[in-house]
């Protein structure tokens, strides 16, 4: 099997999380548990089960992950973008809450999704 | 407009407070996710790639400014600080919470909006000519036909649970603006030789995987009957459209497979047996009732022309640029309709801050003529009804905002749709190559001097950013886990109504935007003149001068 992590959509909020290796949920998917045995990958399911069924989370599924300088980080594009957020400034006229959400690229040209280049847009914490 | 009676405001209240119920017993575990997925999507309330995602309906596209100073609320409040205009003329919000989406109804049923249907496989939101009422080619303003259509399709215990969802557009206007021949129904309004009004029906567009122009199966509905007619299409559609597979579930296919003449005959058929049983076309009284709602405001009487206006475009260039774009002629002599582009350069099609659909709303009070706004299915907005004599201070104060970038229809006005930024069934991402094309035609004089173009990007087979009616479309797809983009031209949404056809083989995301300015650049070469525009061009040379340009010679 390759490199697996556990993620879903937090329920209360729909943010996209990652189970970690304590068993809490992080929004950083550079802190995520990845496995490669069997069992293991079994484990991040029984989790992911559980989570599900004490309301934690919502739709957690696994995906292929690679182990890099910077931590955990999605193989696929999709995956990285659902893990870093939008690729693009959210507005050129800056709302009043812009602040909070900083741009994760902002370019003249078509940038490649790249690999983890920002913090998520809210500090890591436990959904528990 | 339209305005709530106590029986709309009443019920849209009774289903916030029940969405609110569903919502706390999700959270709670009374519920599984699989039991109320189907309640938050009737509510329009999704899971999107990031977060939730709220669709909030917006009835053909009209609003006023007190619903807009909502929206700017909500998107402050319970959002990011910002919101998404759609190509269905609603606004979208990409972060709200589960736990806050009923208070966002209740804010939206404060100012008679509502999320219902705006999901599902129901009766979606009816679009229309954002210039209703005020566009000079029209024949009658199909707003008072869409919100009938609204009242008869919502909640409408028949049609909840279609093989699939179903769109429906209406134009009053000899000029199609709504798209209507690539919508499941299309409606035009027009008058009979007895000088009777009526609708041309038309049925089984769409874009989408299987792109298709829709058919015409009567030439003129005696506007009286439309709702039983729609009844009669309904059922049809309800009866033999499959629910096998997804992908053939619309009735474009329907109509494909069963040939316009046979599937006409059986409409015609059901409508016949319809009438015989019951009525439910809408009385007269009522259509009066709801005619008065959309009565054209208090014009005052005013010159063709006014002076000072005309000195100030005179004087200002680039004023004089905005209103050779986005102002449009209106069919009282002294007013205009103003398109509002929500998209600057390099900026993403669509959005709207909090702050600035605040100022839109501030703006409107001042200078829209009872407080009116539109969404265009161009991802824009336009205020319908303003004064010659007031342009002048809307355009600063627009301007100021980033609000006044006069590209109305030209290479930058892209619809984009949100692609894999934001969207979970997306391919490839839309944003940035309509960002990257923005500033690669940046200068307004050079997209000026290009002329009329309509460019749209999808980020997926789905095609909710319409690139195959893109005079350039742009698809976006996965290959092999890298973004590719196919290239196709010569698609338009107007009344001669096409599907693109594919160029070649797709571009890479940088290469996309070198092959869009190639195809430019080759117009601009071959075009007769300036007043040839890319459209017509592309109709008289054909494609291969542009694939030669694009692959070589060996292409072509």
């Amino acid at each position: 099997m390759s490199l697996q992590a556990l993620t879903a959509n937090r329920l209360s909020n729909g943010r996209v999380v990652f189970l970690k290796e304590d068993g809490n949920w992080t929004l950083d998917v550079s802190e995520a548990r990845a496995v490669e045995a069997e069992t293991d990958i079994a484990d991040l399911e029984g989790a992911g089960r559980d989570a599900e069924a004490a309301q934690l989370v919502t739709g957690a599924y696994l995906i292929e992950v690679a182990r890099t300088a910077n931590g955990v980080a999605p193989l696929r594009n999709k995956e990285r973008i659902r893990a870093l957020g939008p690729t693009v400034q959210i507005t050129l006229n800056q709302s009043r809450n812009s602040a909070e959400n900083p741009p994760l690229i902002s370019s003249s040209s078509v940038s490649p999704c790249v690999s983890p280049c920002v913090s998520p847009t809210d500090s890591p914490q436990k959904v528990a | 407009m339209y305005r709530y009676d106590e029986f709309d405001a009443r019920f849209v209240k009774q289903r916030v407070e029940q969405y609110r119920g569903q919502v706390a017993r999700r959270l709670s575990g009374e519920m599984t996710e699989d039991e109320f997925k189907p309640l938050r999507l009737q509510n329009g309330l999704y899971l999107q790639l990031h977060a939730y995602m709220l669709r909030v309906a917006i009835p053909y596209g009209t609003l006023n400014a007190v619903q807009m100073r909502k929206l700017a609320h909500i998107a402050r409040t319970y959002d990011r600080g910002y919101g998404h205009f759609t190509t269905r003329q609603n606004i979208q919000y990409n972060w709200p919470k589960l736990e806050d989406s009923a208070d966002i109804l209740d804010a939206l049923a404060e100012v008679e909006m509502h999320a219902i249907q705006t999901s599902g496989n129901c009766i979606r939101n009816t679009t229309a000519d954002a210039y209703a009422g005020a566009a000079a080619d029209e024949i009658e303003d199909p707003r008072v036909w869409c919100e009938i259509i609204r009242q008869w399709s919502t909640l409408h215990p028949e049609f909840a649970f279609l093989p699939r969802k179903f769109k429906i557009a209406v134009t009053g206007a000899a000029q199609d603006r709504a798209a209507i021949r690539v919508h499941d129904i299309g409606l035009a309004i027009k008058r009979n030789e007895a000088g009777e009004i009526g609708f041309e029906v038309l049925v089984g567009g769409g874009q989408g995987r299987t792109p298709m122009i829709a058919k015409k199966i009567r030439d003129f509905l005696p506007k009286d009957y439309l709702l039983s007619y729609l009844e009669a299409i309904l059922r049809v559609y309800n009866m033999l459209g499959r629910r096998d597979n997804k992908y053939k579930a619309r009735i474009k296919i329907l109509v494909h497979e069963t040939g316009t003449e046979e599937l006409t005959r059986m409409i015609e058929e059901e409508w016949e047996a319809l009438r015989r049983v019951t009525s439910i076309d809408i009385p007269p009284e009522e259509v009066k009732r709801i005619e008065a709602y959309f009565a054209p405001p208090a014009f005052e009487t005013l010159a063709d022309t006014n002076v000072a206006f005309e000195a100030k475009r005179f004087e200002d260039k680039a004023f004089a640029q905005w209103v050779r774009h986005n102002v449009k002629p209106h069919r009282v002599p002294g007013y205009v309709s103003v398109d509002i582009s929500l998209k600057p350069v390099g900026g993403i099609p669509g959005d709207a801050t909090d702050a600035q659909m605040d100022l839109i709303a501030d703006l409107t009070d001042c200078y829209a003529l009872e407080s009116e706004i539109r969404v265009t299915h161009q991802q824009n907005l336009v205020l319908p009804h303003v004064k010659q004599s007031d342009l002048y201070a809307l355009w600063q104060a627009l301007a100021a905002a980033e609000l006044a970038t006069p590209n109305s229809g030209l290479i930058s006005d892209i619809i984009a749709c949100p692609g894999l930024d934001y969207c979970g069934l997306a391919n490839a991402r839309s944003i940035p190559v309509s960002q990257a094309i923005s500033n690669r035609f940046a200068d307004l004089e050079q997209q000026a001097h290009i002329g009329p173009l309509e460019l749209k990007i999808s980020g997926c087979i789905n095609a909710c950013g319409h690139h195959h009616v893109g005079h350039i479309g742009i698809l976006g797809v996965d290959r092999k886990g890298e973004e590719h983009y196919q290239l196709t031209l010569g698609g338009r949404p107007d009344n001669e109504a096409a599907i693109g056809k594919i160029t070649g083989p797709g571009f890479s995301a940088d290469g996309i935007v070198d092959a869009v300015e190639t195809v430019v650049r080759t117009y601009l070469n071959i075009r007769l003149s300036e007043a040839e525009p890319f459209i017509d061009c592309l109709s008289r040379v054909g494609a291969d001068p542009f694939k030669e340009r694009l692959y070589g010679e060996k292409a072509a």
